[in-house]
């Protein structure tokens, strides 16, 4: 009797405990799939975001340094350039900025220019031929859109993506703000 | 029985282990992303919140020295080149700290007070962002027109004034449209902005077009609603958004003591004794300021001699000539040879020879009776405005750079007048096709202590000659009156005006000439993404 007991467990009761820890091994592993898959999506959803966040927050203390000018005739010029107030918005923005050092009484100006380009949000001094000049604010963006509302508002909207893991879909962050420009036009 | 239950209580702490290792796990995961995010969110939340504090501070700052200067007060304390202001906003501290921008010595002609702001915000005494904003104040030679106060809203006439430059009354205007006006081929009556103060009562743009001697015309629908096409008949390109009612108002000052404190060149009281003294300041060889006259003078004439600028200057019967070798050496009476970048001041037979030039500041105590000449170089001629003191215009006051009636390229030769009362001499021989040219900024007004606004520019005689006279320049005035008479429609004397806006005053004014209560912002730069905008 003693051995029959120390005999183990009957095929059946084996086979049903197998058949539940297969269950319980099956509902672990895809338990800790999902959370794996959670957290990479988390990780390319922060990475989104923080690639369209970078975008903004470096180019918009760079448009708060636009001012309007007053030409030889003593009119009053608008701080940004291009693209015109109003729709459609477009992917580049130029605009017009003092040339450190500021002698306040003889201030000279120049215009900046910042676009997308190859995924990289460049800035230069509105030198399209050449590249000496440009400087890479962020990477990693696939789209950058500006749309000026009004003389010192601007709409900047920037959109980035990343692949999913192993979906081969994307994550897709796109962040909007709104930059008005400090009040320096008088009459 | 027994068996077989410690069998399955086995497997259940298995079970239970493993689940809880796996949310174990999961919760893990969870907390390695959370932070993350919270962390990126805290930072943009506070970022944000620093950038306003900080641009409290410049706004504050800049409101701080606005209200000083519209009491007539330098923008900051005198004595001192910088001045400190804190506040709050909810948690944030700002320090704003406001620092003067001396005179550039390559730009020596440009006196306009000039001024920095940085503001940094703090939370718990650690900096977090700054903005650094230049800042240079408006010189009254900014407009083309300029009236403080009338007794009423003043009259133009839409179809016989041109105001090609700003415009600003403390008061509202009164605009006569007559009728076919819109669809005429005249050039619009206003091409820049027109600023006022007031605003007349139940109009929807704050004009008067309601003219008692006219038609009610006005460029706005019976809704108030703009008719754009008339507004920019009107007030040019910019329609109805040319015209703004309720600004801030803009007051003449009440005195030129800092004039006579610059002309002088010191602290130092000035001398009382009659005559013509160049600014030497606490120098007894080398000009510090302007020239400094003490008493009425006969006659004033501006000149050029070798390229160098002249003024000869009669009281009684005193002529004073001073030369300044602006453009090169010049022969003294002697024969001896002055020095470029030297000023010379002949009485009769007597001169003297300082080192340096002035600062194109010449201020009279008295009375200036006769101006006329040709002007070298940025200048600025005042009186004693407090004491009620006039210059008087007899002949042209043009300029070396520029040919009569020619509108000027630069502003080399800029010239400020300022008086209680600029007065142009009335002569029959200034006709449409003779004017008497004036190239100048002209400032003829003052606020006196009770609040009211006397002085103006206008004719030496309203019933005398009818003058034609055409400006290059500006007109700022306290209370404009009555230009001439009229019969049957026409004026018959006083003089007529033909103005043409020269904005080089506005970028580059004369010396010294007033400036109003109000700061352009040249540069506002955050200083927190600084590498990347530096080339």
């Amino acid at each position: 009797m003693r051995r029959s007991s120390r005999a183990g467990l009957t095929l059946g009761e084996t086979l049903v405990a197998s058949a539940v820890m297969a269950l319980l091994g099956t509902i672990l592993a895809r338990t800790y799939t999902l959370a794996y898959r959670s957290y990479q999506m988390n990780i390319g959803k922060l990475e989104v975001q923080q690639r369209s966040r970078t975008a903004l927050q470096r180019i918009t203390p760079i448009l708060y340094a636009a001012i309007p000018t007053s030409n030889s005739a003593g009119q009053l010029q608008p701080a940004i350039l291009e693209p015109a107030v109003g729709p459609p918005p477009k992917s580049e923005i130029r605009f017009r900025v003092p040339v450190e050092p500021v002698d306040p009484r003889a201030p000279v100006y120049q215009i900046q220019r910042i676009w997308l380009e190859h995924g990289a949000v460049r800035l230069d001094r509105n030198t399209p031929s050449d590249s000496q000049d440009d400087r890479v604010l962020c990477q990693g963006l696939d789209a950058l859109e500006f749309l000026v509302l009004s003389d010192s508002t601007i709409q900047i909207t920037a959109r980035a993506r990343v692949p999913h893991y192993r979906s081969g879909e994307f994550h897709e962050s796109r962040l909007q703000t709104m930059v008005q420009l400090p009040f320096k036009a008088m009459r | 029985m027994s068996r077989s239950r410690q069998q399955t209580q086995g497997v259940a702490l298995l079970m239970a282990i493993m689940f809880l290792a796996a949310l174990f796990s999961l919760s893990l995961l969870l907390l390695a992303v959370l932070p993350l995010e919270m962390r990126a969110t805290g930072r943009q939340k506070m970022e944000t919140e620093a950038f306003y504090a900080a641009e409290a501070g410049a706004l504050n700052a800049l409101a701080w020295m606005e209200t000083r200067a519209a009491k007539g007060q330098p923008a900051i304390p005198s004595g001192s080149d910088e001045h400190e202001l804190t506040g709050s906003v909810a948690n944030w501290e700002w320090k704003a700290v406001i620092g003067t921008v001396p005179v550039n010595p390559s730009n020596p002609d440009d006196t306009r007070p000039a001024y920095t702001v940085r503001s940094t915000a703090f939370l718990d005494g650690t900096r977090y962002r700054s903005i650094s904003v230049a800042l240079c104040q408006e010189s009254m030679s900014r407009f083309a027109w300029f009236e403080e106060s009338g007794s009423e809203g003043l009259w133009i006439g839409a179809e016989s004034f041109r105001i090609d430059g700003p415009f600003h009354t403390n008061k509202y205007i009164q605009v006569n449209v007559p009728s076919g006006f819109y669809g005429s081929g005249n050039p619009s009556t206003f091409t820049q902005g027109v600023t006022m103060a007031g605003a007349a009562p139940n109009s929807p743009d704050g004009v008067n077009y309601n003219c008692p001697f006219g038609t009610n015309n006005p460029p706005f629908d019976s809704k108030g609603r703009p008719i754009e096409e008339r507004y920019r008949k009107i007030f040019g390109e910019g329609g109805s958004s040319n015209v703004l009612p309720r600004v801030k108002k803009i007051q003449l000052p009440s005195h030129a003591k800092n004039l006579a404190a610059e002309a002088w060149g010191s602290e130092l009281p000035p001398p009382t004794q009659i005559g013509v003294h160049p600014g030497l300041g606490s120098s007894s060889n080398r000009v510090e300021g302007g020239l400094y006259i003490v008493g009425d003078v006969k006659k004033m004439a501006l000149a050029v001699s070798g390229g160098n600028r002249k003024l000869t200057i009669t009281q009684g019967g005193n002529t004073i000539e001073v030369l300044e070798t602006v453009s090169g050496t010049a022969v003294a009476p002697d024969g001896s040879i002055i020095p470029k970048d030297s000023t010379m001041v002949r009485t009769g037979d007597e001169f003297a020879v300082y080192s340096g030039l002035t600062n194109g500041l010449v201020y009279c105590t008295g009375n200036i009776n006769s101006l006329s000449g040709v002007n070298r170089g940025k200048r600025t001629i005042a009186v004693d405005v407090a004491q009620g003191k006039d210059i008087t215009i007899t002949a042209d006051l043009t300029r070396a750079d520029t040919s009569p009636g020619q509108a000027p390229t630069g502003s080399r030769d800029n010239l400020g007048l300022v008086g209680h009362n600029i007065w142009i001499q009335n002569s029959s021989s200034h006709t449409e096709a003779n004017p008497l040219d004036i190239y100048a900024a002209l400032m003829g007004g003052r606020r006196n202590a009770d609040g009211t606004v006397s002085g103006y520019v206008g004719p030496t005689d309203v019933y005398g000659p009818l003058t034609r006279v055409r400006l290059f320049g500006g007109l700022m005035m306290g209370d404009k009156q009555t230009w001439g008479k009229y019969s049957g429609g026409r004026q018959y004397s006083g003089m007529t005006l033909e103005s043409r806006y020269d904005s080089h005053l506005a970028n580059s004014p004369p010396p010294y000439f007033p400036s109003i209560a109000k700061f352009r912002v040249v540069s506002y730069r955050e200083e927190h993404e600084q590498s990347a905008v530096d080339w």
